[in-house]
């Protein structure tokens, strides 16, 4: 079966992004990419910071199989997210970005009036944008309808691990939507992931919950198979529920 | 001559283009981005540009992030 996620005309097998925030080591990075059999991740811009370096993570990044995708993270209105998605076009890889607007810093919540002015004019200066949103499914609309290639409600505050507390939100919003959903922020485990693809979302996004585990390459794995196992059984198309039993044996020439 | 770095001021010999300058400082020149006082530049123009007293650049790259 065919069953590519497609956003903006680039097509992807797998399912699954990953962040690649709060690693320790490239090398500690590449296995997680290795073992997630991820096809994206996300990188932050932020300033070269001269007394004490940090490793440039993309050229730890085999860019032939590995989509780059900039946020704009650390922006507080549309006009510092929009410098920042400009500022990560120039680097030559793509315009495509990920657009994050969290002007709180206690649940880094996003804003979505700034998200909407911010991807309004994004999207007339050529960018791809996949808007890092509460789980509002009206904002999402208005998102789809200014052009936003996805929409990426959050299950809970970025690196919570709280997992789906949005639910009822992200099932409407999977249940509307013109454009790919990708569930971002707050997923802590692979049930969380698995749950989301169940119910028809079209990808996750995990950082937090792979990167701070004890053994991330293997947690990698580990939501490698939640996603195909949750994209699967949605593709099978789950059973109805009941609050009564029914009988898996035949109940026909019982022995009595 | 003082430019401003990242937010620091810093002392550079006078009549520096901003890719002499962005040496100087040992920064990552493969890997970067350079905003000069708010316009991004293309490469081509590290080389053209003369930095002036006051200039200010902005010197980016990508790092891990989520």
């Amino acid at each position: 079966m065919d069953d590519k996620l497609v956003i903006a005309g680039r097509t992807f097998t797998s399912r699954l992004i990953v962040g690649t925030g709060k690693y320790d080591s490239d090398d500690t990075l590449r296995l997680v990419i290795d073992k997630s059999a991820c096809e994206m991740i996300t990188v932050a811009v932020r300033r070269v910071d001269f007394n004490n370096e940090r490793k440039v993570i993309v050229s730890a990044i085999d860019r032939d199989t590995i989509f780059i995708l900039p946020n704009t993270s650390g922006a507080h209105t549309a006009e510092e997210a929009i410098r920042i998605a400009r500022l990560a076009r120039a680097m030559g890889l793509s315009n495509w970005v990920k657009l994050e607007i969290t002007p709180d810093q206690k649940y880094l919540l996003p804003d979505g009036v700034e998200t909407l002015a911010a991807t309004e004019i994004l999207v007339k200066e050529g960018f791809v944008v996949l808007p890092y949103i509460n789980a509002d499914p009206v904002l999402a609309k208005r998102l789809a309808e200014a052009g936003a290639a996805t929409v990426m409600p959050l299950g809970a505050p970025i690196g919570s691990n709280q997992g789906l507390r949005t639910i009822d939100s992200i099932r409407i919003i999977v249940e509307e939507s013109i454009v790919p959903v990708i569930v971002d922020a707050g997923i802590g485990c692979p049930s969380d992931a698995a749950y989301a693809m169940e119910m028809g979302a079209d990808a996750v996004m995990i950082n937090t919950a792979i990167a701070t585990s004890d053994d991330p390459p293997m947690m990698a794995e580990a939501f490698k198979y939640a996603v195909v196992a949750g994209r699967n059984a949605f593709n099978a198309g789950l059973p109805l529920k009941s609050t009564k039993a029914n009988a898996s044996s035949p109940l026909a020439w019982l022995i009595k | 001559m003082r430019v401003k770095v990242n937010g620091e001021l810093k002392e550079c010999a006078d009549s520096l283009s901003v890719f002499d300058a962005l040496k100087s400082f040992n920064m990552p020149l493969a890997t970067i981005i350079v905003e000069y006082n708010g316009k991004i530049l293309l490469r081509a123009e590290w080389v053209s540009i003369t930095l002036r007293d006051n200039d200010s650049l902005e010197v980016v790259h990508f790092i891990g992030g989520g």
